[in-house]
């Protein structure tokens, strides 16, 4: 019962999406006179390119088509080449989910043990000094820590390739640039759990009973500490797929998100449309699945949603 | 069993010339001064004092568990073994198998997100390295069975919130004493907890005690417990140990005035006199069979009702202080909201002051929470706040607003230089008494006060019960009074209303409350009040209680 009115609200907001994405393109400007120059065509043919690409009668109109052939799984065609616009992203899809995990696991693995430490020394040295490095990591703008990695890596030193793909040497730079970048913002998401869990009494009641430290941080801590990172999770979802598009075109990298910076340039319509789905469609599974893990992880949020 | 280096006549416990120092920075405060004491074996040693006066900080030190950082000097040998000087591993071991601590508030010291049972069987594989699933399971459930705690094995797999305050009690006393440690720390066990269960939690404590010959370190601060529990106890005052010795001989003659006036809040007044019935009022509150049903959506598919009232009569007349009585969960809470109008009932009528539709707009009716700092606003001066809640409801005339605020302040015995202030400069007892009179700017005439009493020190709620009878006397204000303290009740209450389960099982003048042909749940409730071993009245303070008072020797 719970789980298909969360589905059902899943859906509603996704067709809201397509919809809002939809009427925003067309109503920035007419997509054929932006593509192709008025002055160089005869009216007959500005006329059956829109007919092509579906850009016939008014928006509502066009919307129920769109709409119609969406349900039938046809997103539309790409206007650059004609092949099958969801084909074209899903093609690209592998590249970009390649440097989000790699970068999500680098996040991973700095953010919780550094986090950590600056949570078990709140106050220390130790803690300013992560403080302040994760401050200046999560000032800096991708692009330019990404050229700046490109410029000591690869015009200086000629050890790393300033971009492409293909060998595990064109992943190292632009999955530190997003990595680095998250992992500033996820040490203090860690850091302010743990301190907070660290301030539980159970805490100091499993220390009472004469559990080792590391026990007790392991096992007491870190389940508490779960509980609000769990939330948050989306957030950063939602803020890797962003440095993506940003990354993938400093370090030329054939994901979707260079795909849809180029898209945008063309008024691709059908492929920003598809790119803008599955962007949101991603962000909607992550929300349901966040809800589950979160009363999976805290026993009292079942019950409380339960009532 | 006794530590390899106690003998049976050394004490369980020497606390010796303790100071404890938070250190802030280069800043450091004292939290504990040259405080000593000893507990022997089989002793029931209280500490007794009021929050912040250093109590629950040298229970922490006596485990080494001190949450902040901080200079500890002096001497502690608990269980033989120095504590102070124990090496990490000493510690752990020291924690697990010489002391075993008990704190306010068990739901919060069991881990919330873990079964009773893992957190169980990790803390038996320390005591027991080589024991398999099975034996630690029996193990477990041995120690659920040994505080009697029914369907042990249902408990195994139950998660903290699940269970009531009470049980979540039993199993961290379970816990405490899964080492089989001389020495069991309590620090205030019962505060959380409802009357009833807290004697039951007491008398388990005691079960305990003489069934291990353990020793029992009591932080609280209700004397009534003390004295009919402890065989010792020690007064804390500012991190000092003011006044200590045998229990009986401290209060035959408490030399404080500190410890009197918890004498005091601890003493039951059952002579009472009825007041004459011509001096209430009109009915200014009424319930006329109300029932009122809440459903729950339990777990997947199964609903549970929950009946909070079911066929509740009683009134309220002007000038009648009437005291709502229950255990969590009877109801008393639910009854208070619809007399404010905040939930509906589904049948029955409440009446407040002729009026038959209650709004929330109605200012004849105002509420006093029980905690008085979460109920003001902590930014803004008590002035704004008073001022406001007139401006709310239409006086524009500053100066004829600060006539009434200033009125007010006397009827609640606040003297004025508090309006300048913010909550957080505010005693609990002048908080409480700040939010009572912006109730009662609104001229209200029937005054509901939630549990007022159980968020203020004991010095302190006199005060509060002072000022309620002076607001009846001055003001003829009815005041429904919910609670779970009875001894508040016999203070001040003129009638009882005993609630179970949305039923009520009693609705009786307060001089014929603990007569014995009362309802078996009111006797219940009357017999589970601590104090009964209380001498009559304090007496004055003489020379042998002034001996055992200050710094030891």
């Amino acid at each position: 019962m719970r789980l298909a009115s969360r589905l059902l609200r899943a859906v509603v907001s996704l067709w809201l999406i397509v919809t809002f994405v939809f009427l925003a393109l067309r109503l920035t400007g007419d997509p054929i006179v932006a593509t192709l120059n008025p002055d160089d065509m005869t009216r007959d043919m500005m006329e059956s390119y829109r007919k092509l690409w579906g850009f016939e009668g008014t928006v509502g109109e066009q919307y129920m088509v769109y709409v119609t052939n969406v349900l039938r799984g046809n997103f539309g065609k790409s206007i650059l080449n004609g092949r099958d616009a969801f084909e074209v992203v899903l093609e690209r899809l592998p590249a970009t989910l390649q440097l989000i995990g790699s970068a999500a696991l680098v996040m991973v693995l700095i953010g919780v043990p550094v986090g950590t430490l600056a949570a078990l020394k709140a106050g220390s040295k130790w803690d300013a000094a992560i403080m302040s490095f994760s401050t200046l990591g999560f000032a800096i703008p991708n692009f330019f820590f990404g050229l700046l990695l490109i410029l000591v890596f690869s015009v200086t030193l000629h050890w790393l390739p300033t971009g492409g793909t293909g060998t595990i040497w064109h992943l190292l730079m632009p999955v530190v640039t997003i990595g680095v970048a998250k992992a500033a913002v996820f040490t203090r998401f860690v850091r302010s759990a743990m301190l907070d869990a660290l301030k539980l009494q159970c805490v100091t009641s499993a220390k009472a009973r004469g559990l080792s430290g590391a026990r007790v941080l392991i096992r007491h801590v870190f389940p508490n500490a779960l509980v609000p990172l769990a939330t948050i999770l989306p957030l950063l979802v939602g803020g890797m797929i962003s440095a993506a598009a940003v990354v993938e075109a400093v370090f030329a990298w054939p994901g979707i998100g260079r795909l849809i910076v180029e898209s945008v340039a063309q008024r691709n319509l059908a492929i920003v449309q598809v790119i803008i789905m599955l962007v949101a469609a991603v962000m909607i599974v992550t929300n349901l699945l966040v809800d589950l893990i979160y009363s999976w992880l805290d026993p009292r949020a079942a019950a409380a949603a339960a009532n | 069993m006794l530590a390899p280096t106690a003998t049976p006549e050394s004490p369980v416990c020497i606390v010796d010339r303790l100071t404890v120092e938070v250190i802030d920075g280069l800043a450091r405060k004292t939290v504990v001064e040259d405080v000593s004491f000893e507990i022997a074996k089989g002793d029931y040693f209280a500490l007794v004092g009021e929050s912040g006066s250093g109590k629950s900080v040298t229970c922490h030190t006596l485990m080494n568990l001190l949450p902040f950082p901080a200079a500890v000097y002096g001497r502690i040998i608990v269980d033989g073994q120095k504590v102070l000087s124990l090496k990490p591993r000493e510690l752990r071991q020291f924690r697990q198998k010489s002391v075993g601590i008990v704190f306010q508030d068990p739901m919060a010291a069991l881990n919330p997100v873990r079964t009773i049972g893992s957190q169980m069987f990790e803390t038996l594989r320390m005591h027991h390295p080589k024991a398999g699933r099975e034996e630690l399971r029996e193990l477990a459930l041995a120690a659920l069975r040994s505080v009697h705690i029914a369907q042990p094995e249902a408990r195994l797999n139950a998660y903290p919130h699940q269970l009531s305050g009470g049980l979540n009690q039993r199993v961290m006393i379970a816990f405490a004493l899964l080492g089989n440690p001389p020495l069991l720390i309590a620090d205030e066990p019962t505060t959380a907890l409802d009357m009833s269960v807290q004697a039951e939690i007491l008398d388990l404590i005691d079960e305990m005690r003489a069934q291990r010959g353990l020793s029992v370190l009591m932080v609280t601060h209700d004397l009534g417990i003390v004295g009919d529990r402890a065989t010792h106890i020690a007064v804390m005052k500012s991190g000092r140990v003011v006044e200590r010795g045998v229990t009986r001989e401290v209060l035959a003659a408490p030399a404080e005035e500190y410890t009197r006036a918890l004498f005091e809040a601890a003493s039951v007044n059952h002579e009472l006199k009825e007041r004459p019935a011509q001096s209430y009022g009109d009915v200014c509150l009424s319930f006329d069979k109300v029932c009122k049903q809440f459903k729950t959506t339990g777990g997947k598919s199964k609903s549970e009702v929950v009946v909070a009232a079911d066929n509740v009569t009683f009134s309220v007349k002007q000038g009648e202080i009437v005291a709502l009585v229950g255990e969590s969960g009877s109801g008393k809470t639910t009854a208070a909201k619809m007399a404010m109008g905040l939930v509906k009932p589904d049948s029955g009528q409440v009446t407040v002051n002729a009026a038959r539709e209650i709004t929330t707009q109605d200012v004849g009716v105002q509420i006093v929470f029980q905690h008085p700092k979460d109920s003001l606003d902590p930014l803004m001066r008590v002035k704004d706040q008073l001022h406001e809640v007139l401006m709310v409801h239409g006086e524009k005339d500053p100066t004829v607003r600060a006539t009434q605020i200033r009125a007010t302040l006397r009827d609640v015995g606040l003297s004025e230089e508090i309006l300048d202030r913010r909550p957080s400069y505010l005693s609990g007892g002048e908080a409480q008494r700040v939010v009572i009179a912006r109730a009662l700017l609104l001229k209200p005439r029937l005054l509901i006060a939630d549990e007022p009493l159980s968020a203020v020190d004991v010095c302190l709620q006199k005060q509060i019960l002072d000022c309620f009878k002076s607001l009846r006397e001055k003001r003829g204000i009815a005041i429904l009074l919910i609670t779970h303290d009875l001894r508040i009740v016999f203070d001040i209450a003129d009638r009882v209303v005993v609630m179970k389960s949305g039923h009520v099982v009693e609705d009786v003048g307060v001089a014929h409350f603990s007569s014995e042909d009362r309802d078996a749940y009111t006797r219940k409730l009357i017999r589970a009040i601590p104090g009964r071993k209380l001498p009559a009245a304090p007496a004055s303070p003489t020379v042998a209680a002034l001996n055992v008072s200050g710094a030891v020797a």
